[in-house]
Order: structure tokens, then C-alpha cells, then sequence
């Protein structure tokens, strides 16, 4: 079937599908109109009940956290998969970054992006923990402030210290993050296990709605899958960019 | 006008998949597959939302204000992250495809090497590679469907 | 561009009041994702620049004392 064929085939296809879906999604409630229960009942009852006055956190982590236990470890394995996926190979090598690229004289990196690079970094690292922390208080949680965090690596080297990078960050400090933050969400559920409760229950004292220090385990949990995130996603940016800016091919012997 | 968020949904879902149907980029269709995920996060959000409504967080506003629905708000949150770490593993599956195959063609039309496994010590002989399954090396030989390239290499001058 | 859409997406999530999930369509939409995207073409760049043969490319750039140009580029009656 040449190309063209099967193009008019899909839109033909595809005008059917989206006029179903079209048909099908009309039969919601109209859009504004939210009548579902569990909402309203979630609204009410979670501030008082668990003492956390970030709702979404509060079902993310709480009333749903086994959904998210399993989301963190498809995360999981998805950056191991990567890692496994552009490891070197038999027949590439690892050359020091700082050598001239063959056949590409990028222009050095100007001053100003330098400076700005390196100054905002402090600041972006102190959000990414600021939003870890109060992910039960305000908008946040572990996910946002992970990728904020890996975003602060990021910032190194657009800078381009990726060299200075390479040497100083300590790739087996990211691995044991990573799986720090893996494992700790599992051991505060078992924890709740060996407490006599159900697993991943909440049974730290809850404190009152508004302090940092509430909402039982839920600081804790956010803090494991804010490092888990962070770390992940610094692993793959070390592992793309050692793709592109380190493993050279060997040269095939003619 | 309360269809728009679904006709978007659908729109966003249907060109989507038309990009990756007819995809001749591995990283193009990567792309498209996260356009097509993130229909189900509009289409999520717009179930839940309420007119004249709040976010649903109760730091500075008293309990009992109108809010939007928290539980799938939760469930697109957790959704965006993981499935940008998906999109980079399939972006080291295209990587490593390219690497082995030279191709970034998912119909399998030969790069500018031909479809050879170029770390193989045979890369440089005229035969196929015998460990490619029949029908490859025959497409190969045959000249394969449309003969397009990722990006041909520089032309020398 | 696959930055920009991310914006406007997270923008989008923003508008219909779920400021957790426009932080992170925001974040990953707009920096993580487009940021590995161009790694990964940068990637396949360098596979096919480096498999077209380390000579051309130092041809393609012209040394610090190169002296004109080789003859052997738009010829009259060459044909394209």
C-alpha cells in the first residue's frame, strides 16, 4: 500500500473516530458544570481529616497513594531503562568533553550567560526545596520540585561548565538519591504496616492545617519522591548529554 | 460553546495520531505520541472544572469556598512527569536505532549506508548481514517503499 | 516550539484552575522535554556527520590561513 493510500485511509478512519469521540464526550456534563460527589466530599472533609490544606497533595499522596507509589516506579524504571538503553557500547569510547568537537567550532559561551547561569542557581535549587517542602501547604509536591531541582543541573550547563560538572558531581551521590527516594516511599508504607495499620497509613501525629510540620507522613513521602524525581531526571540529562558531548565511536580499522 | 475543551480533546487526540501515522522521523513520532498524551490531560482538567470556581487549596480561602475537583487535578499531576520520562526512553530507543540501522525511518527504507549493522566487521562487504531476518534483506534488495532520508549527509562542494 | 506549546498548555491548566498540574506541564513541558528532544537529534546529527567521514568535515571548515577558495564549486555549465 503506497503512502498515499494509506494517508486517505487513516483520515477516512480518523474523521469516523473523532465524530464517535465527538458524540461520545457530548454526553458529559456540560463543561463548568462539575456534579460529581467525590469532589465536593474531598473539598470538605480532607482539611479537617488529614490536615492538609493542599487537597491535590492530600489525594496524590494520602487517600491515593498507592497510585502514586506505582506512578514513581514506572519513573523508576523508565530512567533505568535509559541507562541501560546509552550505555556505552563495545565499540564507542568515552573522550574528555574539553577536547576541540571534530568538524563544529561552537562559539564559547558568552560571559553574561555564564554569570547569570551561576547566580541563578542558588536561587533555583532554594525553590526547588521550597516546593518540595510545602507541597502539602501550597501548589507543589515531590514531582514539581524534582524537576525544578534537575532544572538547576540543567542551568550548569547551559553555563557551559558541563566539564566542571562531569568531574565535580558525583554520578554514585545521584544513583543512591534515586533509589533513596524509591525506597523510602515503600518503607513509610511498611512502616504503617508494622504499625498495625494498613499500609501506607498515616499514623505521624497530624498537626494543625497551615503549619509546615502536619499532615503526618505526607512531608515525608513528598520529600522521598522529590529526591526520586530529582535524581532521576539529572540521570538522564548526564545520560543524554555523555551521548552527545563524550562517547565517540572507535574508529573501524579498514 | 461548552463542546470546546471535548473538540479540542479530539482535535488534539486525531492530529496526534495523524502525525504518527504518518511519521518518517522516529523523534518526530516521539513528539507526536506526547501531543497525543497531553489531549488526555486537557480532557481530564476540563471534566473536573467548575465555573466561578477556586483551585482547590484552602490556605488563604475557607473550607466550604467553591472548588474545582481535586481528584483528577491528581491524577494529570502525577501523569505529566512520568510520561516525559517515557518520551526520553523512547527517544534512547530512536538514538540507538539510528546508531545500529542508520535509519531514522520507522518504514525501513535504507539510510545512506544501507541497511547494514555498521559496528559489525562485515559492514564494509557487499552481502547483507545474515543475522537481519529475510524479509529485511530483501526489502533491501528490492529498493524497499519510499525511498526517503532523515537528512542526507553533507554534499561535498 | 515544543516549548512554546508546553507553555501555552501549561497556561491552559493554569486558566482552568489546577495550579499543581500547570507547575508541572511548566516544568517539563518547556524545559525537560524539548531539552532532551534536541539532545537526542543532536545525536543522530553527529552519527551521520561523523559516518559522512572525518575529511569532508574538515573540508566544510576552512582553516585560519586558507587561501581562496578551491576551484571545484559552481563551475559555469556545471551541472546543479
Amino acid at each position: 500500500m503506497s503512502p498515499g493510500t494509506r494517508r486517505w485511509v487513516f483520515l477516512v478512519a480518523a474523521a469516523g473516530f473523532a465524530a464517535l469521540m465527538l458524540w461520545g464526550l457530548s454526553g458529559l456534563p456540560p463543561f463548568g458544570e462539575y456534579r460529581g460527589p467525590y469532589g465536593d466530599v474531598l473539598n470538605a472533609v480532607a482539611v479537617g481529616e488529614r490536615r492538609a490544606t493542599n487537597v491535590v497533595a492530600a489525594v496524590t499522596f494520602d487517600y491515593r497513594g498507592v497510585d502514586t507509589m506505582g506512578e514513581e516506579f514506572i519513573l523508576f524504571a523508565a530512567v533505568i531503562g535509559t541507562a541501560i538503553l546509552l550505555r556505552a557500547q563495545r565499540d564507542e569510547e568515552e573522550q574528555d568533553p574539553s577536547e576541540t568537537v571534530e568538524g563544529r567550532s561552537a562559539p564559547p559561551t558568552s560571559s553574561a550567560v555564564r554569570v547569570l547561569g551561576l547566580a541563578l542557581l542558588g536561587p533555583i535549587v532554594l525553590f526547588g526545596i521550597y516546593v518540595v517542602a510545602h507541597g502539602h501547604l501550597s501548589p507543589g509536591g515531590g514531582f514539581q520540585g524534582g524537576v525544578v531541582l534537575a532544572t538547576g543541573a540543567l542551568l550548569v550547563f547551559l553555563s557551559g561548565e558541563y566539564v566542571t560538572l562531569r568531574r565535580v558531581e558525583p554520578a554514585d551521590l545521584i544513583d543512591a538519591a534515586e533509589s533513596a527516594g524509591a525506597a523510602g516511599y515503600v518503607v513509610i508504607g511498611l512502616a504503617g504496616l508494622l504499625a498495625g495499620g494498613a499500609f501506607l497509613d498515616n499514623l505521624l501525629p497530624l498537626g494543625e492545617p497551615g503549619a509546615l510540620v502536619s499532615a503526618g507522613t505526607m512531608p515525608l513521602i513528598n520529600l522521598a519522591v522529590g529526591l526520586e524525581v530529582a535524581g532521576g531526571f539529572v540521570l538522564l540529562l548526564t545520560e543524554f548529554l555523555e551521548q552527545t558531548l563524550v562517547l565517540r565511536r572507535r574508529t573501524v580499522a579498514a | 460553546m461548552s463542546l470546546l475543551p471535548y473538540a479540542v480533546t479530539v482535535w488534539l487526540f486525531v492530529i496526534g495520531l495523524y502525525g504518527i501515522a504518518t511519521s518518517r522521523n522516529l523523534i518526530h513520532m516521539v513528539t507526536c505520541l506526547s501531543v497525543v498524551q497531553s489531549s488526555t490531560y486537557v480532557l481530564l482538567l476540563s471534566v473536573g472544572f467548575r465555573r466561578n470556581a477556586t483551585a482547590p487549596i484552602f490556605l488563604d480561602v475557607p473550607v466550604g469556598t467553591r472548588a474545582v475537583d481535586p481528584v483528577v487535578s491528581a491524577l494529570a499531576l502525577t501523569d505529566v512527569v512520568v510520561g516525559a520520562t517515557v518520551a526520553a526512553l523512547l527517544l534512547a530507543l530512536a538514538v540507538q536505532v539510528h546508531k545500529r540501522l542508520v535509519t531514522l525511518d520507522p518504514g525501513g527504507a535504507p539510510g545512506p549506508a544501507g541497511l547494514t549493522c555498521v559496528s559489525c566487521p562485515r559492514s564494509r562487504s557487499p552481502s547483507p548481514c545474515s543475522s537481519l531476518p529475510p524479509w529485511w534483506a530483501a526489502a533491501r534488495s528490492s529498493g524497499g517503499g519510499q525511498p526517503t532520508r532523515s537528512r542526507s549527509p553533507p554534499q561535498p562542494p | 516550539m515544543a516549548s512554546f506549546y508546553g507553555l501555552i498548555l501549561g497556561l491552559a491548566f493554569l486558566v482552568l484552575q489546577s495550579p499543581d498540574v500547570a507547575l508541572s506541564q511548566i516544568t517539563v513541558g518547556t524545559v525537560a522535554l524539548p531539552l532532551m528532544i534536541l539532545l537526542a537529534l543532536a545525536k543522530v546529527r553527529r552519527e551521520e556527520a561523523g559516518r559522512a567521514g572525518p575529511d569532508r568535515l574538515k573540508r566544510a571548515r576552512p582553516g585560519p590561513d586558507a587561501g581562496p577558495e578551491p576551484a571545484d564549486a559552481d563551475q559555469p555549465g556545471e551541472p546543479p
